[in-house]
C-alpha cells in the first residue's frame, strides 16, 4: 500500500492533458486532423500520458456545441463515466472529472466520485464548474442561479459529509434540504477526491480558496501570472488552507520556431472554424469571467488555438523557457491541450519532458 | 528532595529523542483529523497494543474514545512537512491540512492512513485512562501496514526535527 495521488508527487512543475473528451479539444478549426474525441483516441492519449509520468487528465464539461462548420465540442464524453473508463486501463494518473453544480445532485457526485477513486485506487479528482453557459441550462430547463458559488459550496460540503460518516444525516441549507443521507463506499482518498475549479471572480476564488486544492487560472501575458497567484494565495491563507495554482496552455512543439509558428497560423487563423470562434468568444465575453477583457480583445487567434488560453509555440527549447517563467511565476502545473493529442503528445514528451528534467522542473 | 518544577522537567524531556508519529482518526462531528506526536509506545505483542498520549484539550482527544478507530503513522524523515502540517507548525488548519501527505481510507474500518509512512499501525481503542492533563489511550492493533520501512526515520528531539538511519 504505497499509492500517492500523481498530483502530490515530487515534479515540481506537474503536467497534465485537458479536454481530451470533447471535439476540438480546445482548438476551434478544421484543419483535417483536428481531434474527433472518439474512444480509441481517448485511450490511446491516456496511454501515452500515463506512460510518460504526466500527472492527469482532466476533462471539460459541455453539453452543446460551439455551431460553426464541425459544431465543435458537441461530441463530448460525459466525465463521470468517461473518467471510470479510463480509470480502468490506466495505472499512475490522476483522472479528473468535470462536474457542474446545479445539473448533478450532490448525493449522486458523492456516489459516482467515489466510484472512480475505487476503480483508480484513489487517483479520482473532482474539477467543480458552475456554469456559464445559459443554452447548456436551458437544455435541463434550468437558470444561471444568483448565488452559485453559495450553492457550491453547500454541494461540496454535503459530498463531504457522506464520505465523513456511515450514519445517516440530515442536511438543511439554502439549496438542498436533504433527509437521512447515506452513500458507501467513500472515497479512497481522505478526507475526499482532490478538488480544483477555474474561478476567475472574487466569489469563485473564495470557494476555492475554501473548498478547492487548486485552482486554475488563465493568463494573457506570463508576467500577469502572479497577480493570480498572489490573489488566491491571500484567499486560501485566510481559510487556512493551501490552494496549489495551475494554468492551461496550447501547445504547438515542432523542431523549429518557424514549422510550429506556420502550423498555429494555419491551424488557428487560415483553417480556423471562424463562425464557431464567432460564437464562442460572443458567449463567453458575455456570460463567464473566466478570462481578462484583453483577452477577448486582442487574441483571436487564442480562442480558435486554444479558447483563449496562453500559447506554448516553438521549439522545445522555446517551451521549457515559458515554463520555467511560468514556474517562476509561482504556478505548480499546467494542463496542456493540442490539435491531435495522439500525433503531438509523442513528440511533446520525447523532447520537451527530458529538457525540463534538466531544467530542475520536473525529477522524473 | 524538592520536586522538579514542570519547566525544569520540559527541559530534561527535551533530551528524550521520540519517533515523530502522526495519529488519524475521524473526529465526533465526521471531519477526519490528525495529530503529529511523539508520546507514542509499544506496549505488547500479545495482544498487539500500543499506548498514545494526548492532551485532554487537544481536539484529538475527543475522537480516541472506546472503540473509536485510529492510526498511527511512523513517518520517514522526506515526511518532515506533514510533521509540520499537523503539528501546527504550518499555514494550515483543520481538514485544510489534509494536503499534505497520501491519506487513504482503509476499507473496512474506515480508518484515515497516511501512506508513504514507514509503517502504519490500524488500531482500536480499547481503554482510556485519565492522568491529570492528558488521556493515556491504549489501542489494540487491528493490522499493521509496511509502506516504506526501509525510509529514513524522523526523530524530535531538542526542539529539533532530526532525520535517524
Amino acid at each position: 500500500m504505497n499509492t500517492s495521488h500523481p498530483l502530490k508527487g515530487p515534479n515540481r512543475f506537474k503536467l497534465g492533458v485537458f479536454s481530451a473528451n470533447a471535439d476540438g479539444g480546445l482548438a476551434i478549426t478544421d484543419v483535417p486532423e483536428r481531434w474527433r474525441a472518439r474512444w480509441d483516441d481517448n485511450l490511446a492519449a491516456v496511454g501515452i500520458a500515463d506512460r510518460a509520468g504526466l500527472e492527469f487528465f482532466l476533462p471539460i464539461a459541455r453539453w452543446r456545441g460551439f455551431g460553426g462548420k464541425n459544431h465543435v465540442r458537441e461530441w463530448s464524453f460525459e466525465t463521470f463515466t468517461w473518467a471510470a473508463g479510463l480509470a480502468a486501463v490506466t495505472k499512475d494518473i490522476g483522472l479528473f472529472m468535470t462536474v457542474h453544480v446545479p445539473l448533478v445532485h450532490p448525493v449522486y457526485a458523492a456516489k459516482a466520485l467515489a466510484t472512480v477513486d475505487h476503480i483508480s485506487n484513489g487517483r479520482a479528482g473532482l474539477n467543480i464548474v458552475c456554469g456559464w453557459n445559459p443554452e447548456e441550462f436551458a437544455m435541463f430547463g434550468a437558470k444561471l442561479g444568483d448565488d452559485a458559488y453559495g450553492q457550491a459550496s453547500e454541494w461540496v460540503e454535503i459530498i463531504e459529509r457522506c464520505y465523513g460518516t456511515h450514519q445517516p444525516f440530515d442536511f438543511k441549507g439554502k439549496f438542498y434540504d436533504l433527509k437521512g443521507v447515506v452513500s458507501r463506499p467513500a472515497s479512497i482518498q481522505v478526507p475526499r477526491p482532490l478538488t480544483m475549479n477555474a474561478a476567475f471572480g472574487a466569489p469563485g476564488r473564495d470557494f476555492a480558496a475554501k473548498h478547492c486544492d487548486f485552482l486554475f487560472s488563465t493568463f494573457s501575458n506570463i508576467e500577469d501570472g502572479r497577480k493570480h497567484v498572489a490573489d488566491i494565495r491571500e484567499r486560501s491563507l485566510l481559510q487556512g488552507r493551501e490552494v496549489g495554482i495551475y494554468t492551461v496552455c496550447h501547445v504547438v512543439a515542432r523542431e523549429t520556431q518557424r514549422e510550429a509558428d506556420e502550423y498555429y497560423e494555419r491551424y488557428a487563423v487560415t483553417l480556423a472554424d471562424h463562425g464557431a470562434v464567432d460564437n464562442h468568444m460572443a458567449q463567453k465575453k458575455e456570460f463567464s469571467h473566466s478570462h481578462d477583457k484583453s483577452a477577448f480583445d486582442t487574441y483571436r487567434k487564442r480562442f480558435a488555438g486554444g479558447a483563449g488560453t496562453y500559447p506554448l509555440v516553438g521549439t522545445p527549447e522555446k517551451i521549457v523557457e515559458d515554463l520555467i517563467k511560468i514556474s517562476n511565476e509561482g504556478y505548480a502545473g499546467a494542463a496542456l491541450t493540442f490539435v491531435n493529442y495522439n500525433y503531438e503528445l509523442p513528440f511533446f514528451c520525447d523532447r520537451v519532458l527530458p529538457l525540463m528534467k534538466q531544467a530542475g522542473l520536473r525529477v522524473v | 528532595m524538592p520536586s522538579p518544577g514542570g519547566a525544569r522537567f520540559k527541559q530534561g524531556m527535551r533530551s528524550l529523542t521520540g519517533a515523530v508519529t502522526v495519529i488519524g482518526a475521524y473526529g465526533p462531528g465526521g471531519a477526519p483529523m490528525a495529530m503529529t506526536a511523539t508520546a507514542v509506545s509499544s506496549l505488547s505483542a500479545d495482544p498487539p497494543s500500543l499506548l498514545v498520549c494526548v492532551n485532554r484539550s487537544a481536539s484529538m482527544a475527543a475522537a480516541l474514545v472506546s472503540q473509536a478507530r485510529f492510526s498511527v503513522n511512523v513517518l520517514g524523515a522526506d515526511q518532515l512537512d506533514v510533521a509540520k502540517a499537523f503539528g501546527g507548525q504550518l499555514d494550515v488548519r483543520g481538514t485544510g491540512r489534509f494536503i499534505y501527505g497520501n491519506w487513504r481510507r482503509i476499507d473496512d474500518t474506515e480508518v484515515p492512513v497516511l501512506t508513504g509512512s514507514r509503517v502504519s499501525f490500524e488500531c482500536e481503542v480499547s481503554h482510556v485512562h485519565e492522568w491529570a492533563t492528558h488521556h493515556i489511550v491504549i489501542g489494540s492493533v487491528l493490522d499493521v501496514h509496511f509502506s516504506r520501512v526501509v525510509a529514513q526515520s524522523l526523530c524530535y528531539s531538542d526542539g529539533q526535527y532530526h532525520a535517524v538511519g
